[in-house]
């Protein structure tokens, strides 16, 4: 494992990445469903929100630049009571790698590839998460730098394309819905982008130290929420409020409105795989921090060797985790918000109240 | 082939024998009898007995004749010579005062003594003395320096390395005129002992690669060195990748652009090609002809190559995709038509396309092997009337032919070959996984690459560099080419510390 | 059965493939971990393959927040 360490741009590619995710598949009808055709105002609302959760992921960076959550969580409460709580960040982790793979095996099994068996998409999908892992995280976040601006050019297509097909009648009545509705609908859209970015918790000891960190942490997370808020809108616009709360997949949805001069259509499968990479590195990431926390938690120092073990697990956790994509996604929408506030907020408030009461630094080599 | 197993050596540091006739003698029975080897025997003033040997068609006999024996003759005419006297060095007489070759080296062993012989020096052997001379006078029938075979430019130098070593140095010094080129030699190779030379610019190309190349070009022990190929196996990063890390070019002008910008290029006698590390990706992409024209026109055809890259890497892949999968994709017209092309295929899209590249890849292989007037013929024509008769025939579609065409004809944009072999490869591993699952076996591939690509490192730099990790001002160099005036820089990842290379022109 | 077996040697390939390298280091943590691992990705991996149905992981999650859920919905939106 070498000693380089990632860059901003990396980090700032990585960040898009980890954001945008499974939230680009699945947000806008989860926000739609509360909201309706106040959607977009949810998103104005989690753009404030949002980056207030980062600027709590980097208070808990700044205790110890070299320490990654495992490592502060223990410090925080003590070797054993720290540890179990680590377990169940560690059970997080590994349950969002299966829920990012899942999700992807049940866009292409319900809309792009029916008759491929789910279980195959899975596997596909592991072997290169494991691959990537074996590889290191410096060859992932170049990987991401390469990517970075073909999803940027897939995005912008889509918005773009879709300019011609907006309706400004969808989003009226502006504001009915009233303002506890929109909070609710932005609790639940702030979770998915912003609350995972908690990965990254995992993640900072391998960054390089640099003084924007900060500034370049939040400034990705407010382009990748600026995104998140250009995709709802436009879907909102050019879908309605009804069809984007009622389709699994509304941006799936969108793409296929893209009809350019009666020959560039149907390009729906083009642009879902362009999500794919989004999906790949949000779940590659997850993936590496939950290598990276066993190994930690354990005491092990050795974790390549622990990718393929843990990938079955992943592998059988994804099919495992829902026995179809309905209770799937109410999970998804009811509960699965509140999981994501314990862990991405919750408990490092609790660690930041906890550690700021000890009143000691963690040092780097805190078990 | 060479292998890398040592094979059995003659005796190496004996002293040389006083008595000249037993040397010569020594030299014959070691080199079997070998009817190319002269020894011409002389005797000077002070009945000092002396010795030619050297091996005809190595070294240059007017040379040979002008330098070494007629100077020689000349002392025979003096009644004594000072040399004669006992307790002078009459060998360091001889080198200083008589020979008029240049090059003159003493020798003290046997072992010397056969590298020498052998790499076309004149072996001086005098009575008396535990030294010999090495005079070095080579000559022999070489190719003269000529255009290039596989990389050739419209605009621009048309020299070629040839495969002598010191040609090859020359060329590369006309073009770096600065003292600060420096040149490193050692042989490789137990049994063919080639000549490999290690040049760079001090100052610009980092110590660290520097050691790097010459602690991995000593630490091969084969017992034969023919190709700069069997080098570079030797002293990649990592073997286990289609990609190559070593950049090869057959012209001086490319090499040299790379010795500035702070590689190291290495060469190997008898082989025109010429090795440089550390290579980059981007590196297989440009081509000297970018430099020549103007930066517009540099630009666009730099565009050009990349996205023959993705067409070569893509469409057959692209198609079996599409095709199979994603129909709904093509437009409504084009789809008739394919579906009425491929009515009477009997073959599924994958293992039509299939046998199209492998029928290419045979015709490819077989051009290269023609004689020259044939195989310019079979290559072209036969692509295309064995696509159409298979047409016809109802054996493949239209597309495919078209398609597979495309591919071919893309892959000979990219300017260097071991990249578009490596291209060509993994083609047909992406066509395997869009005729299993679609376009999403492709997204599966092109990850899976990235990653690779990504993890592979070059003597120390990454190889995706300055794609990633991101350089902003060296994206003057990769997708497009700025304007010269505007490049100012050297590629950082190369030559850290270096990176000034002009001043702001004064208008 | 065969989707079954093949799971099974997938695990055991996994296992001679990475095992060794651990032995020889003598890490014997790591290798507990490996096992522990290997051995639930294995009975979740069988269970995935011939599609029998698990109780759902997502049920830890919606048992320890369904109070809450019904709260805010009663009381707040």
């Amino acid at each position: 494992m070498s000693e380089e360490k990632l860059t901003m741009k990396q980090l700032g590619a990585l960040t898009i990445f980890a954001l945008i995710g499974d939230s680009i598949i699945i947000l806008p009808s989860s926000v739609a469903g509360i909201s309706r055709q106040d959607a977009w105002l949810s998103m104005l609302l989690v753009l404030l929100f949002g980056p207030a959760g980062c600027w709590l992921m980097l208070r808990l960076r700044r205790l110890n630049p070299s320490a990654d959550l495992i490592q502060l969580l223990r410090a925080g409460f003590g070797r054993w009571a720290g540890g179990a709580v680590g377990l169940a960040f560690l059970y997080f982790l590994v349950l969002n790698t299966a829920a990012v793979t899942r999700e992807l095996g049940d866009l292409l099994a319900t809309q792009i590839m029916p008759e491929t068996p789910i279980r195959a998409t899975h596997l596909l999908f592991i072997l290169v998460l494991v691959w990537g892992v074996r590889c290191g995280l410096p060859t992932i976040a170049r990987a991401g730098e390469v990517l970075f601006p073909w999803f940027v050019l897939f995005m912008t297509a889509l918005i773009v394309l879709l300019i011609p097909r907006i309706e400004v009648d969808r989003i009226r009545p502006i504001a009915a819905e009233g303002f506890p509705t929109i909070l609710h609908g932005s609790i639940v859209a702030v979770v998915y982008p912003f609350a995972e970015l908690i990965v990254f918790a995992m993640l900072w000891p391998a960054i390089r130290p640099a003084k924007k960190l900060a500034r370049d942490f939040m400034l990705a997370s407010l382009i990748g929420g600026i995104v998140m808020f250009l995709v709802v809108f436009i879907s909102v616009l050019v879908l309605g409020p009804y069809l984007t709360a009622h389709q699994v997949y509304p941006t799936y949805a969108l793409a296929k409105k893209i009809s350019i001069g009666h020959f560039l259509e149907r390009v729906e499968a083009l642009l879902a795989i362009s999500w794919m990479i989004s999906l790949f590195f949000k779940g590659i990431l997850y993936f590496y921090a939950s290598l990276s926390g066993i190994a930690r938690l354990f005491g092990l120092r050795e974790s390549r060797a622990l990718a393929t073990p843990l990938a079955t697990v992943v592998y059988g956790l994804a099919f495992a985790m829902a026995p179809n994509l309905v209770y799937f996604n109410d999970v998804g929408i009811h509960f699965w918000p509140y999981w994501d506030i314990t862990f991405a907020y919750a408990i490092p408030l609790a660690l930041l109240a906890a550690l700021a009461i000890r009143g000691k630094k963690p040092s780097p080599a805190a078990r | 082939m060479p292998s890398a197993q040592t094979a059995k050596v003659t005796a190496a540091a004996d002293p040389i024998d006083p008595a000249a006739s037993r040397n010569l003698d020594a030299i014959r029975t070691a080199l079997g009898g070998s009817q190319d080897l002269i020894a011409k025997e002389m005797t000077l003033p002070g009945d000092l007995r002396t010795a030619l040997v050297y091996i005809d068609g190595l070294s240059d006999n007017r040379l040979i004749h002008s330098t070494i024996v007629e100077p020689m003759q000349r002392l025979k005419q003096l009644p004594e010579w000072p040399g004669a006297a006992p307790g002078t060095d009459p060998l360091k007489l001889l080198r200083e005062d008589v020979l008029s070759a240049g090059d003159i080296r003493p020798l003290s062993d046997m072992q010397n003594l056969y590298d020498g012989l052998l790499s076309g020096n004149v072996i001086l052997l005098l009575d008396g003395c535990r030294e010999a001379l090495r005079i070095g006078i080579p000559y022999w029938e070489d190719r003269s320096v000529s255009e290039p075979i596989s990389q050739p430019v419209i605009r621009g130098p048309m020299e070629a390395f040839t495969e002598n070593i010191r040609t090859n140095t020359a060329l590369i010094r006309r073009k770096i005129k600065d003292p600060r080129l420096w040149l490193e030699s050692m042989q490789i190779g137990t049994v063919t002992k080639t000549n490999v030379g290690i040049m760079y610019v001090q100052g610009l190309a980092p110590d660290k690669v520097t050691a790097e190349v010459r602690r991995r070009l000593s630490a091969i022990r084969i017992d034969g060195v023919l190709e700069g190929g069997n080098i570079e196996e030797f002293i990649q990063d990592r073997t286990q990748t289609p990609f190559a890390t070593v950049f090869n070019s057959e012209r001086p002008d490319a090499i040299a652009a790379g010795l500035l910008e702070g590689r190291v290029a290495i060469l190997v006698d008898g082989t025109p090609f010429v090795l440089l590390v550390p290579a980059l990706f981007t590196q297989f992409f440009q081509s000297a002809e970018d430099y020549a024209q103007r930066a517009d026109i540099g630009s666009l055809l730099r565009i050009l190559r990349f996205l023959c890259l993705f067409i070569a890497l893509l469409a057959p892949a692209f198609y079996v995709a599409i095709t199979t999968f994603h129909q709904e994709m093509l437009p409504t017209s084009l789809l008739i038509n394919l579906a009425a092309q491929r009515e009477g295929v009997p073959f599924p899209a994958f293992i039509e396309a299939l046998m199209m590249e492998i029928t290419y890849e045979i015709l490819r292989e077989a051009g290269v092997r023609m004689p020259r007037p044939v195989g310019q013929a079979i290559s072209i024509v036969g692509t295309l009337v064995i696509g159409q008769a298979a047409v016809e025939a109802g054996i493949v579609s239209a597309a495919m032919v078209i398609i597979v065409s495309i591919t071919a004809i893309s892959s000979f944009v990219i300017p260097n070959v071991s990249m578009s072999i490596s291209v060509r490869m993994i083609r047909f591993l992406l066509m395997g996984l869009a005729a299993s699952f679609g376009l999403y076996g492709i997204m599966i591939g092109i990850l899976t690459l990235v990653l690779h690509l990504c993890s592979l490192h070059s003597f120390g730099v990454p190889y995706m560099s300055p794609i990633a990790p991101f350089e902003l001002d060296e994206q003057k160099d990769t997708l497009f080419r700025i304007a010269m005036p505007r490049m100012r820089g050297r590629p950082r990842a190369l030559a850290p510390g270096n990176v000034k290379r002009q001043r702001r022109a004064k208008r | 059965m065969f989707s079954t077996i093949s799971v099974l040697a997938v695990m055991i390939g996994i296992a001679a493939f990475e095992s060794p390298a651990l032995w020889r280091k003598k890490r014997k943590r790591e290798i507990a971990v490996f096992a522990a691992l290997l051995f639930i990705g294995a009975w979740l991996s069988v269970c995935a393959i011939n599609l029998i149905q698990l109780p759902s992981a997502l049920k830890l999650v919606e048992w320890l927040y369904a109070p809450l859920d019904i709260w805010l919905s009663r009381y707040v939106w």
